[in-house]
Protein backbone atom coordinates (compact mmCIF):
# COMPACT_ATOMS: atom_id res chain seq x y z
CA UNK A 1 0.00 0.00 0.00
CA UNK A 2 1.69 2.88 -1.30
CA UNK A 3 0.79 5.40 1.99
CA UNK A 4 2.88 3.10 4.01
CA UNK A 5 5.69 3.35 1.66
CA UNK A 6 9.31 4.27 3.13
CA UNK A 7 11.28 6.86 1.12
CA UNK A 8 14.16 6.56 3.53
CA UNK A 9 14.06 2.20 3.43
CA UNK A 10 13.75 2.88 -0.45
CA UNK A 11 17.04 4.80 -0.29
CA UNK A 12 18.90 2.25 1.96
CA UNK A 13 18.09 -0.85 0.23
CA UNK A 14 18.95 0.68 -2.96
CA UNK A 15 22.94 1.31 -1.48
CA UNK A 16 22.90 -2.29 -0.76
CA UNK A 17 25.73 -4.06 -2.45
CA UNK A 18 23.90 -6.34 -5.22
CA UNK A 19 26.93 -8.84 -6.02
CA UNK A 20 28.83 -11.54 -3.88
CA UNK A 21 31.93 -13.54 -5.09
CA UNK A 22 29.71 -16.43 -5.59
CA UNK A 23 27.04 -14.97 -8.01
CA UNK A 24 25.83 -16.80 -10.61
CA UNK A 25 26.37 -14.07 -12.56
CA UNK A 26 29.85 -12.53 -11.30
CA UNK A 27 32.74 -13.62 -13.41
CA UNK A 28 35.69 -12.39 -11.11
CA UNK A 29 37.50 -15.57 -11.45
CA UNK A 30 36.93 -15.80 -15.47
CA UNK A 31 38.59 -11.99 -15.56
CA UNK A 32 42.32 -12.57 -16.82
CA UNK A 33 45.28 -11.09 -15.14
CA UNK A 34 48.63 -9.33 -16.14
CA UNK A 35 51.62 -9.77 -14.39
CA UNK A 36 54.74 -7.53 -15.27
CA UNK A 37 56.98 -8.59 -12.77
CA UNK A 38 59.35 -11.13 -15.53
CA UNK A 39 59.48 -7.80 -18.04
CA UNK A 40 62.91 -7.87 -19.61
CA UNK A 41 63.90 -4.01 -20.96
CA UNK A 42 67.58 -5.27 -21.74
CA UNK A 43 66.72 -6.43 -25.18
CA UNK A 44 67.71 -4.25 -28.23
CA UNK A 45 64.75 -5.48 -29.85
CA UNK A 46 62.65 -4.49 -27.50
CA UNK A 47 61.56 -1.10 -25.52
CA UNK A 48 61.73 0.28 -21.95
CA UNK A 49 57.98 1.59 -20.63
CA UNK A 50 60.42 5.44 -20.73
CA UNK A 51 60.59 4.59 -24.56
CA UNK A 52 56.85 4.55 -25.25
CA UNK A 53 54.66 7.97 -25.84
CA UNK A 54 52.28 8.78 -23.55
CA UNK A 55 49.98 7.87 -25.74
CA UNK A 56 51.17 4.35 -26.45
CA UNK A 57 51.86 4.08 -22.87
CA UNK A 58 47.44 5.17 -22.17
CA UNK A 59 46.74 3.16 -25.54
CA UNK A 60 48.59 0.14 -23.38
CA UNK A 61 46.65 0.36 -19.97
CA UNK A 62 43.09 1.28 -21.70
CA UNK A 63 43.93 -2.43 -24.13
CA UNK A 64 44.87 -3.98 -20.57
CA UNK A 65 41.86 -2.81 -18.73
CA UNK A 66 39.59 -4.08 -21.85
CA UNK A 67 41.39 -8.01 -21.88
CA UNK A 68 41.04 -8.18 -18.07
CA UNK A 69 37.42 -8.11 -18.67
CA UNK A 70 37.42 -11.91 -20.06
CA UNK A 71 39.76 -15.42 -19.49
CA UNK A 72 42.59 -15.84 -21.77
CA UNK A 73 40.94 -18.45 -23.38
CA UNK A 74 38.06 -16.04 -24.49
CA UNK A 75 41.21 -14.01 -26.04
CA UNK A 76 42.50 -16.98 -27.67
CA UNK A 77 39.59 -17.23 -29.47
CA UNK A 78 38.84 -13.51 -30.66
CA UNK A 79 39.76 -13.27 -34.33
CA UNK A 80 41.29 -9.68 -35.08
CA UNK A 81 43.01 -8.18 -38.36
CA UNK A 82 43.46 -10.23 -41.42
CA UNK A 83 43.91 -13.84 -41.93
CA UNK A 84 43.30 -16.34 -38.91
CA UNK A 85 44.95 -14.54 -36.16
CA UNK A 86 43.14 -13.84 -32.82
CA UNK A 87 43.81 -11.23 -29.97
CA UNK A 88 45.92 -13.70 -28.21
CA UNK A 89 47.81 -16.49 -29.84
CA UNK A 90 49.94 -18.82 -27.78
CA UNK A 91 53.00 -20.16 -29.58
CA UNK A 92 54.35 -22.16 -26.90
CA UNK A 93 57.96 -22.70 -27.71
CA UNK A 94 60.06 -19.82 -27.86
CA UNK A 95 60.13 -18.29 -31.77
CA UNK A 96 62.92 -19.78 -34.07
CA UNK A 97 63.12 -17.00 -35.95
CA UNK A 98 62.87 -13.95 -33.49
CA UNK A 99 65.09 -10.77 -33.12
CA UNK A 100 64.65 -11.37 -29.08
CA UNK A 101 66.45 -14.42 -26.82
CA UNK A 102 64.91 -16.54 -24.43
CA UNK A 103 66.08 -14.16 -20.70
CA UNK A 104 67.21 -17.02 -18.89
CA UNK A 105 65.05 -16.15 -15.61
CA UNK A 106 61.66 -17.43 -16.74
CA UNK A 107 61.05 -21.05 -16.77
CA UNK A 108 61.66 -23.30 -19.60
CA UNK A 109 58.28 -25.07 -19.57
CA UNK A 110 56.30 -22.08 -20.31
CA UNK A 111 54.33 -20.61 -23.37
CA UNK A 112 55.05 -18.27 -24.90
CA UNK A 113 52.89 -16.07 -26.37
CA UNK A 114 51.25 -12.56 -27.47
CA UNK A 115 48.68 -10.15 -27.41
CA UNK A 116 48.17 -8.03 -30.49
CA UNK A 117 47.97 -4.11 -28.96
CA UNK A 118 47.43 -2.52 -32.62
CA UNK A 119 48.96 -3.09 -36.15
CA UNK A 120 52.39 -4.03 -35.61
CA UNK A 121 52.44 -3.50 -31.57
CA UNK A 122 52.67 -7.07 -30.01
CA UNK A 123 52.96 -7.08 -25.77
CA UNK A 124 55.15 -10.25 -25.72
CA UNK A 125 54.94 -13.25 -22.64
CA UNK A 126 54.03 -16.29 -22.21
CA UNK A 127 51.14 -18.72 -20.09
CA UNK A 128 51.71 -21.60 -17.90
CA UNK A 129 51.34 -25.05 -19.78
CA UNK A 130 48.29 -26.58 -19.12
CA UNK A 131 49.35 -29.26 -17.47
CA UNK A 132 50.06 -27.09 -14.31
CA UNK A 133 46.05 -26.65 -14.32
CA UNK A 134 45.08 -27.53 -10.59
CA UNK A 135 48.23 -27.76 -9.21
CA UNK A 136 49.98 -25.80 -6.77
CA UNK A 137 53.88 -25.46 -5.88
CA UNK A 138 55.65 -28.07 -4.15
CA UNK A 139 56.89 -25.74 -1.47
CA UNK A 140 54.32 -22.59 -1.68
CA UNK A 141 50.82 -23.01 -0.38
CA UNK A 142 49.50 -21.22 -3.53
CA UNK A 143 48.28 -22.59 -7.21
CA UNK A 144 49.62 -22.04 -10.58
CA UNK A 145 47.71 -19.27 -12.12
CA UNK A 146 46.02 -20.17 -15.58
CA UNK A 147 44.69 -16.86 -16.02
CA UNK A 148 47.71 -14.41 -15.51
CA UNK A 149 49.44 -13.84 -18.84
CA UNK A 150 53.42 -13.15 -18.10
CA UNK A 151 54.72 -10.05 -19.74
CA UNK A 152 58.39 -10.20 -21.05
CA UNK A 153 58.70 -8.13 -23.69
CA UNK A 154 57.16 -4.16 -24.86
CA UNK A 155 57.24 -4.86 -28.90
CA UNK A 156 56.55 -2.34 -30.83
CA UNK A 157 57.94 -3.42 -34.18
CA UNK A 158 56.80 -7.00 -34.29
CA UNK A 159 60.39 -8.35 -34.20
CA UNK A 160 59.04 -11.12 -31.83
CA UNK A 161 57.68 -13.58 -33.95
CA UNK A 162 58.95 -12.76 -37.58
CA UNK A 163 57.06 -15.39 -39.15
CA UNK A 164 53.92 -13.69 -38.42
CA UNK A 165 53.29 -11.85 -41.51
CA UNK A 166 55.05 -13.49 -43.88
CA UNK B 1 -3.17 -15.64 11.77
CA UNK B 2 -1.48 -12.27 11.42
CA UNK B 3 0.05 -12.11 7.82
CA UNK B 4 1.17 -7.93 7.90
CA UNK B 5 1.08 -4.42 9.36
CA UNK B 6 2.01 -1.36 9.70
CA UNK B 7 2.01 2.24 10.21
CA UNK B 8 2.71 5.86 9.65
CA UNK B 9 3.54 9.09 11.52
CA UNK B 10 3.58 6.92 14.35
CA UNK B 11 6.11 7.07 16.95
CA UNK B 12 9.72 6.97 15.53
CA UNK B 13 8.07 6.27 12.49
CA UNK B 14 7.57 9.85 9.83
CA UNK B 15 7.19 7.35 6.60
CA UNK B 16 5.27 4.38 6.56
CA UNK B 17 6.68 1.02 7.95
CA UNK B 18 5.48 -2.30 7.15
CA UNK B 19 5.72 -5.61 8.35
CA UNK B 20 4.54 -9.03 6.53
CA UNK B 21 5.03 -12.55 8.15
CA UNK B 22 3.97 -13.51 4.78
CA UNK B 23 6.25 -15.79 2.78
CA UNK B 24 6.55 -16.15 -0.93
CA UNK B 25 7.61 -18.89 -3.18
CA UNK B 26 10.75 -18.41 -2.63
CA UNK B 27 11.24 -19.17 0.86
CA UNK B 28 12.95 -22.96 1.07
CA UNK B 29 10.32 -25.38 2.66
CA UNK B 30 12.73 -25.80 5.19
CA UNK B 31 11.37 -22.58 6.83
CA UNK B 32 8.13 -22.59 5.21
CA UNK B 33 6.89 -25.58 6.21
CA UNK B 34 4.70 -25.76 3.36
CA UNK B 35 2.62 -22.67 4.57
CA UNK B 36 3.25 -18.93 2.62
CA UNK B 37 3.27 -17.32 6.15
CA UNK B 38 5.19 -17.39 8.94
CA UNK B 39 5.05 -18.16 12.40
CA UNK B 40 8.23 -16.57 13.78
CA UNK B 41 9.66 -13.04 13.14
CA UNK B 42 12.58 -11.70 15.02
CA UNK B 43 13.38 -7.80 14.81
CA UNK B 44 16.34 -6.71 15.29
CA UNK B 45 17.79 -3.01 15.19
CA UNK B 46 20.33 -0.59 16.91
CA UNK B 47 19.28 0.94 20.72
CA UNK B 48 17.30 3.59 19.69
CA UNK B 49 16.97 2.41 16.21
CA UNK B 50 12.56 2.15 17.53
CA UNK B 51 12.56 -1.37 17.05
CA UNK B 52 10.38 -1.35 20.07
CA UNK B 53 8.09 0.47 18.16
CA UNK B 54 7.90 -2.07 15.35
CA UNK B 55 6.16 -4.10 18.38
CA UNK B 56 4.26 -1.64 19.73
CA UNK B 57 1.93 -1.11 17.04
CA UNK B 58 0.33 -4.13 17.70
CA UNK B 59 0.23 -3.10 21.46
CA UNK B 60 -1.43 -0.05 20.34
CA UNK B 61 -3.98 -1.96 17.64
CA UNK B 62 -4.65 -4.94 20.57
CA UNK B 63 -5.62 -1.79 22.99
CA UNK B 64 -7.34 0.09 20.68
CA UNK B 65 -9.71 -2.40 19.48
CA UNK B 66 -10.04 -4.43 22.41
CA UNK B 67 -10.15 -1.60 25.46
CA UNK B 68 -10.90 1.84 23.92
CA UNK B 69 -14.53 1.81 24.75
CA UNK B 70 -13.94 1.43 28.31
CA UNK B 71 -11.92 4.99 28.27
CA UNK B 72 -13.60 7.49 29.56
CA UNK B 73 -15.71 9.89 26.41
CA UNK B 74 -13.52 13.08 27.00
CA UNK B 75 -10.16 10.82 27.27
CA UNK B 76 -7.70 11.20 24.84
CA UNK B 77 -6.44 8.44 22.40
CA UNK B 78 -2.91 6.97 24.07
CA UNK B 79 -1.05 7.17 20.46
CA UNK B 80 1.71 9.19 19.79
CA UNK B 81 2.48 10.87 16.19
CA UNK B 82 6.31 11.56 14.87
CA UNK B 83 7.96 13.87 17.64
CA UNK B 84 4.29 14.82 18.75
CA UNK B 85 3.14 16.50 15.28
CA UNK B 86 -0.50 17.29 14.66
CA UNK B 87 -1.22 14.97 11.59
CA UNK B 88 -3.37 11.74 11.77
CA UNK B 89 -1.78 8.31 12.56
CA UNK B 90 -2.51 5.40 9.95
CA UNK B 91 -2.29 2.36 10.62
CA UNK B 92 -2.91 -1.16 8.62
CA UNK B 93 -2.96 -4.90 9.66
CA UNK B 94 -3.93 -7.84 7.28
CA UNK B 95 -4.86 -11.11 9.22
CA UNK B 96 -6.90 -14.43 8.26
CA UNK B 97 -9.61 -16.17 10.19
CA UNK B 98 -10.25 -19.81 9.28
CA UNK B 99 -8.84 -18.82 6.08
CA UNK B 100 -10.63 -15.81 5.43
CA UNK B 101 -8.60 -12.75 5.19
CA UNK B 102 -9.51 -9.33 6.68
CA UNK B 103 -7.59 -6.42 6.82
CA UNK B 104 -8.23 -3.53 9.22
CA UNK B 105 -7.33 0.48 8.41
CA UNK B 106 -7.35 3.22 11.15
CA UNK B 107 -6.44 6.71 10.86
CA UNK B 108 -6.85 9.00 13.92
CA UNK B 109 -5.25 12.24 16.24
CA UNK B 110 -4.69 11.96 19.92
CA UNK B 111 -8.39 13.53 19.96
CA UNK B 112 -10.37 10.91 17.59
CA UNK B 113 -10.95 8.61 14.79
CA UNK B 114 -10.85 9.67 11.73
CA UNK B 115 -11.53 6.59 9.62
CA UNK B 116 -11.83 2.90 10.41
CA UNK B 117 -12.20 0.54 7.59
CA UNK B 118 -12.45 -2.99 7.02
CA UNK B 119 -11.84 -5.34 4.35
CA UNK B 120 -13.08 -8.85 3.44
CA UNK B 121 -11.03 -11.11 1.08
CA UNK B 122 -13.67 -13.59 -0.66
CA UNK B 123 -11.82 -14.22 -3.59
CA UNK B 124 -11.38 -10.49 -4.25
CA UNK B 125 -10.65 -7.73 -1.58
CA UNK B 126 -14.49 -5.75 -0.70
CA UNK B 127 -15.22 -2.99 1.94
CA UNK B 128 -17.41 -4.27 4.55
CA UNK B 129 -17.89 -1.68 7.10
CA UNK B 130 -16.38 1.89 6.92
CA UNK B 131 -16.73 4.56 9.47
CA UNK B 132 -15.76 8.06 9.08
CA UNK B 133 -15.34 10.67 12.64
CA UNK B 134 -18.22 9.07 14.53
CA UNK B 135 -20.76 8.20 11.80
CA UNK B 136 -20.75 4.88 9.56
CA UNK B 137 -20.83 5.66 6.07
CA UNK B 138 -20.96 2.00 4.62
CA UNK B 139 -21.84 -1.28 5.91
CA UNK B 140 -22.21 -4.56 3.84
CA UNK B 141 -25.30 -6.39 4.48
CA UNK B 142 -23.63 -8.93 6.33
CA UNK B 143 -22.58 -6.50 8.92
CA UNK B 144 -26.25 -4.29 9.08
CA UNK B 145 -26.32 -4.92 13.41
CA UNK B 146 -23.14 -1.93 13.82
CA UNK B 147 -25.67 0.83 12.44
CA UNK B 148 -27.14 0.52 16.22
CA UNK B 149 -23.64 1.39 17.72
CA UNK B 150 -23.55 5.01 19.10
CA UNK B 151 -20.00 5.48 17.72
CA UNK B 152 -17.37 7.79 20.30
CA UNK B 153 -14.68 9.88 19.09
CA UNK B 154 -12.47 7.96 21.50
CA UNK B 155 -13.45 4.64 20.73
CA UNK B 156 -13.00 1.95 18.27
CA UNK B 157 -15.66 0.23 16.68
CA UNK B 158 -14.43 -3.32 17.04
CA UNK B 159 -14.12 -2.28 21.17
CA UNK B 160 -18.07 -0.85 20.69
CA UNK B 161 -19.40 -3.62 19.08
CA UNK B 162 -17.74 -5.79 21.64
CA UNK B 163 -19.67 -4.07 24.19
CA UNK B 164 -22.76 -3.95 22.37
CA UNK B 165 -22.34 -7.81 22.03
CA UNK B 166 -22.72 -7.40 18.36
CA UNK B 167 -21.98 -11.06 16.77
CA UNK B 168 -20.53 -9.49 13.46
CA UNK B 169 -17.47 -8.33 14.71
CA UNK B 170 -16.69 -10.68 17.28
CA UNK B 171 -14.10 -13.05 15.04
CA UNK B 172 -12.52 -9.48 14.96
CA UNK B 173 -12.31 -8.84 18.42
CA UNK B 174 -11.37 -12.00 19.36
CA UNK B 175 -8.34 -11.54 16.74
CA UNK B 176 -7.07 -8.29 18.51
CA UNK B 177 -7.83 -9.94 21.76
CA UNK B 178 -5.67 -12.71 21.31
CA UNK B 179 -2.45 -10.45 20.64
CA UNK B 180 -0.59 -10.59 24.40
CA UNK B 181 2.46 -8.48 24.52
CA UNK B 182 5.17 -7.82 27.56
CA UNK B 183 5.65 -4.31 26.55
CA UNK B 184 4.49 -2.55 29.77
CA UNK B 185 5.63 -5.64 31.55
CA UNK B 186 8.98 -6.91 31.20
CA UNK B 187 8.99 -10.58 32.23
CA UNK B 188 13.29 -9.71 33.61
CA UNK B 189 12.54 -6.70 35.60
CA UNK B 190 14.80 -7.49 38.59
CA UNK B 191 12.13 -6.37 41.30
CA UNK B 192 9.49 -7.47 40.26
CA UNK B 193 7.27 -7.60 43.37
CA UNK B 194 6.27 -10.68 45.24
CA UNK B 195 2.52 -9.66 44.81
CA UNK B 196 3.04 -10.88 40.80
CA UNK B 197 5.25 -13.78 41.97
CA UNK B 198 2.18 -14.92 44.16
CA UNK B 199 -0.17 -14.01 41.34
CA UNK B 200 2.21 -16.09 38.70
CA UNK B 201 2.70 -18.91 41.45
CA UNK B 202 -1.09 -19.55 41.42
CA UNK B 203 -1.52 -19.76 37.77
CA UNK B 204 1.45 -22.83 38.36
CA UNK B 205 -0.88 -24.15 41.44
CA UNK B 206 -4.20 -24.39 39.66
CA UNK B 207 -2.90 -25.38 36.23
CA UNK B 208 -1.01 -28.53 36.22
CA UNK B 209 -0.32 -28.46 32.72
CA UNK B 210 0.95 -24.92 32.17
CA UNK B 211 3.30 -25.80 35.45
CA UNK B 212 4.65 -29.00 33.67
CA UNK B 213 5.44 -27.49 30.51
CA UNK B 214 7.06 -24.28 32.80
CA UNK B 215 9.00 -26.76 35.24
CA UNK B 216 10.21 -29.06 32.02
CA UNK B 217 11.66 -26.08 30.09
CA UNK B 218 13.25 -24.72 33.27
CA UNK B 219 15.17 -28.15 34.26
CA UNK B 220 16.41 -28.11 30.68
CA UNK B 221 18.09 -24.93 31.04
CA UNK B 222 19.04 -24.93 34.63
CA UNK B 223 21.09 -28.27 34.99
CA UNK B 224 21.20 -28.21 38.89
CA UNK B 225 17.03 -27.88 39.88
CA UNK B 226 15.18 -31.25 40.10
CA UNK B 227 12.59 -30.16 41.34
CA UNK B 228 9.68 -27.10 41.71
CA UNK B 229 7.28 -26.76 44.35
CA UNK B 230 4.26 -24.33 44.66
CA UNK B 231 3.71 -23.71 48.45
CA UNK B 232 -0.08 -21.96 49.33
CA UNK B 233 0.00 -20.35 52.63
CA UNK B 234 -2.70 -17.66 53.92
CA UNK B 235 -1.28 -14.04 54.90
CA UNK B 236 -2.44 -12.14 58.04
CA UNK B 237 -5.55 -11.12 56.25
CA UNK B 238 -6.66 -14.71 55.57
CA UNK B 239 -5.83 -14.31 51.80
CA UNK B 240 -4.04 -16.71 49.81
CA UNK B 241 -0.67 -16.39 49.07
CA UNK B 242 1.36 -18.41 46.34
CA UNK B 243 5.14 -18.66 46.27
CA UNK B 244 7.73 -21.11 44.80
CA UNK B 245 10.36 -23.46 46.35
CA UNK B 246 13.26 -24.83 43.90
CA UNK B 247 14.61 -28.00 45.08
CA UNK B 248 18.44 -28.76 44.01
CA UNK B 249 19.90 -32.16 45.08
CA UNK B 250 23.85 -32.45 46.36
CA UNK B 251 25.43 -35.81 47.44
CA UNK B 252 22.14 -37.09 48.10
CA UNK B 253 20.58 -34.87 49.70
CA UNK B 254 18.03 -32.36 48.60
CA UNK B 255 18.20 -28.61 49.79
CA UNK B 256 15.65 -26.07 49.19
CA UNK B 257 15.92 -22.13 47.91
CA UNK B 258 13.71 -19.53 47.36
CA UNK B 259 12.71 -17.37 43.99
CA UNK B 260 14.61 -14.54 45.50
CA UNK B 261 17.81 -17.11 45.42
CA UNK B 262 17.48 -18.04 41.93
CA UNK B 263 19.37 -17.09 39.18
CA UNK B 264 18.46 -13.82 36.35
CA UNK B 265 17.38 -16.80 34.02
CA UNK B 266 15.86 -18.79 35.86
CA UNK B 267 13.51 -15.72 37.39
CA UNK B 268 12.82 -14.58 33.83
CA UNK B 269 11.91 -17.97 32.53
CA UNK B 270 9.72 -18.47 35.74
CA UNK B 271 7.60 -15.71 35.20
CA UNK B 272 7.32 -16.37 31.48
CA UNK B 273 6.81 -19.23 30.33
CA UNK B 274 3.29 -19.86 31.54
CA UNK B 275 2.18 -17.28 28.74
CA UNK B 276 3.84 -18.98 26.50
CA UNK B 277 2.64 -21.98 27.52
CA UNK B 278 -1.01 -19.88 27.44
CA UNK B 279 -0.81 -18.84 24.16
CA UNK B 280 0.26 -22.31 22.83
CA UNK B 281 -2.79 -23.46 23.90
CA UNK B 282 -5.06 -20.35 22.74
CA UNK B 283 -3.31 -19.82 19.58
CA UNK B 284 -2.85 -15.77 18.59
CA UNK B 285 0.24 -13.81 18.63
CA UNK B 286 2.93 -13.28 21.13
CA UNK B 287 4.96 -10.10 20.98
CA UNK B 288 8.00 -9.27 23.24
CA UNK B 289 10.51 -7.05 24.00
CA UNK B 290 13.72 -8.28 24.43
CA UNK B 291 12.38 -11.24 26.46
CA UNK B 292 15.67 -12.83 26.20
CA UNK B 293 17.23 -10.51 28.35
CA UNK B 294 18.32 -12.32 31.22
CA UNK B 295 18.63 -16.04 29.42
CA UNK B 296 21.61 -17.60 27.77
CA UNK B 297 22.03 -17.43 24.08
CA UNK B 298 21.66 -21.08 23.65
CA UNK B 299 18.32 -21.32 25.43
CA UNK B 300 16.34 -18.85 22.62
CA UNK B 301 16.33 -21.25 19.57
CA UNK B 302 14.63 -23.72 22.49
CA UNK B 303 11.90 -20.80 23.11
CA UNK B 304 11.71 -20.40 19.39
CA UNK B 305 11.40 -23.90 18.93
CA UNK B 306 8.52 -23.88 20.46
CA UNK B 307 6.78 -21.73 17.93
CA UNK B 308 8.56 -23.18 14.72
CA UNK B 309 8.37 -26.66 15.79
CA UNK B 310 4.77 -28.30 14.56
CA UNK B 311 4.27 -30.80 16.82
CA UNK B 312 4.69 -28.63 19.49
CA UNK B 313 2.73 -25.29 18.14
CA UNK B 314 -0.47 -27.14 17.09
CA UNK B 315 -2.65 -24.26 17.52
CA UNK B 316 -0.31 -21.76 15.16
CA UNK B 317 1.00 -19.38 17.53
CA UNK B 318 2.83 -16.60 16.18
CA UNK B 319 5.69 -14.57 17.60
CA UNK B 320 7.15 -11.74 16.79
CA UNK B 321 9.96 -10.48 19.36
CA UNK B 322 12.99 -7.99 19.19
CA UNK B 323 16.22 -9.42 20.52
CA UNK B 324 20.02 -8.38 20.73
CA UNK B 325 20.97 -12.19 20.17
CA UNK B 326 22.83 -12.45 16.61
CA UNK B 327 23.14 -16.27 16.39
CA UNK B 328 19.62 -16.68 16.38
CA UNK B 329 19.62 -15.01 12.57
CA UNK B 330 21.23 -17.76 11.25
CA UNK B 331 18.84 -20.46 11.91
CA UNK B 332 15.95 -17.52 11.20
CA UNK B 333 16.84 -17.35 7.70
CA UNK B 334 16.02 -14.14 5.48
CA UNK B 335 12.46 -14.36 5.63
CA UNK B 336 12.01 -14.24 9.30
CA UNK B 337 14.55 -11.64 10.28
CA UNK B 338 13.01 -7.83 10.00
CA UNK B 339 16.24 -4.88 10.59
CA UNK B 340 15.41 -1.69 11.79
CA UNK B 341 17.56 1.55 11.33
CA UNK B 342 17.16 5.13 12.15
CA UNK B 343 18.12 7.92 9.78
CA UNK B 344 17.93 11.63 10.89
CA UNK B 345 15.64 10.33 13.49
CA UNK B 346 13.44 8.61 11.28
CA UNK B 347 13.25 4.57 11.97
CA UNK B 348 12.27 2.71 8.76
CA UNK B 349 12.52 -1.25 8.81
CA UNK B 350 12.75 -4.26 6.08
CA UNK B 351 12.60 -7.46 6.42
CA UNK B 352 15.85 -9.28 5.26
CA UNK B 353 14.37 -11.07 2.21
CA UNK B 354 13.46 -7.75 0.67
CA UNK B 355 17.60 -6.85 0.40
CA UNK B 356 17.88 -7.55 -3.62
CA UNK B 357 21.42 -8.96 -5.43
CA UNK B 358 23.36 -11.93 -3.89
CA UNK B 359 25.02 -10.66 -0.22
CA UNK B 360 21.85 -12.86 1.40
CA UNK B 361 22.32 -16.64 0.14
CA UNK B 362 19.65 -19.31 1.40
CA UNK B 363 22.43 -21.53 2.28
CA UNK B 364 24.65 -19.21 3.26
CA UNK B 365 24.72 -17.57 7.40
CA UNK B 366 23.53 -14.05 7.86
CA UNK B 367 25.24 -12.85 11.05
CA UNK B 368 28.79 -12.29 9.77
CA UNK B 369 27.43 -10.10 7.01
CA UNK B 370 24.70 -8.09 10.07
CA UNK B 371 28.57 -8.07 11.98
CA UNK B 372 29.51 -6.35 9.61
CA UNK B 373 27.35 -3.54 9.18
CA UNK B 374 26.77 -4.56 5.73
CA UNK B 375 23.10 -4.58 5.54
CA UNK B 376 21.78 -2.19 8.23
CA UNK B 377 20.74 -2.76 11.96
CA UNK B 378 23.58 -2.41 13.91
CA UNK B 379 24.93 0.58 16.10
CA UNK B 380 27.18 2.85 14.27
CA UNK B 381 30.42 3.22 16.54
Amino acid sequence: MSKFKNSKKDTFLSTIIQESLESEKNNLSVRCKFNFSYMDFSQEAGQSFEEWTKDELEKLLHKLKNYTENSLSYWQNQRVGAGNNTVLEVYKSFPKKSDFIHPKYIPHEVWWSRFRLESSVRLVGFILPSEYKNKKHPREDLYFDHNTFYIVFLDRDHRFYKMDHK
Amino acid sequence: MLLEYGAKNFLSFNEGIQVSFRLNSNCPESISKGKNYTNVLCVKGANGSGKTNVLKILNFLDEFCCNSFSKKPDEEIECKSFFNNNEPIDFYIEFAIDKIEFRYELTLTKKNVLNETLFKKNKRTTKVLERKNNKIEYNSSEYDDVKIIKLRSNASIISTANQYEIKILDPIYKFFKSIITNIKFNFSNENIGNALISDISEIYYENQEIFNFSKDMIYKSDLGINNIEIIKNEDENNKSRYFPVFSYSLNNKNYFLTFAEQSSGTKSLFNQLWVYKNALTDGGILVLDEFDINLHSHLLPLLINLFDNESINKNDTQIIFTTHNTEIMDSLSKYRLFLVNKENNESFGYRVDEISGDMIRNERPISPIYNEGKIGGIPKI
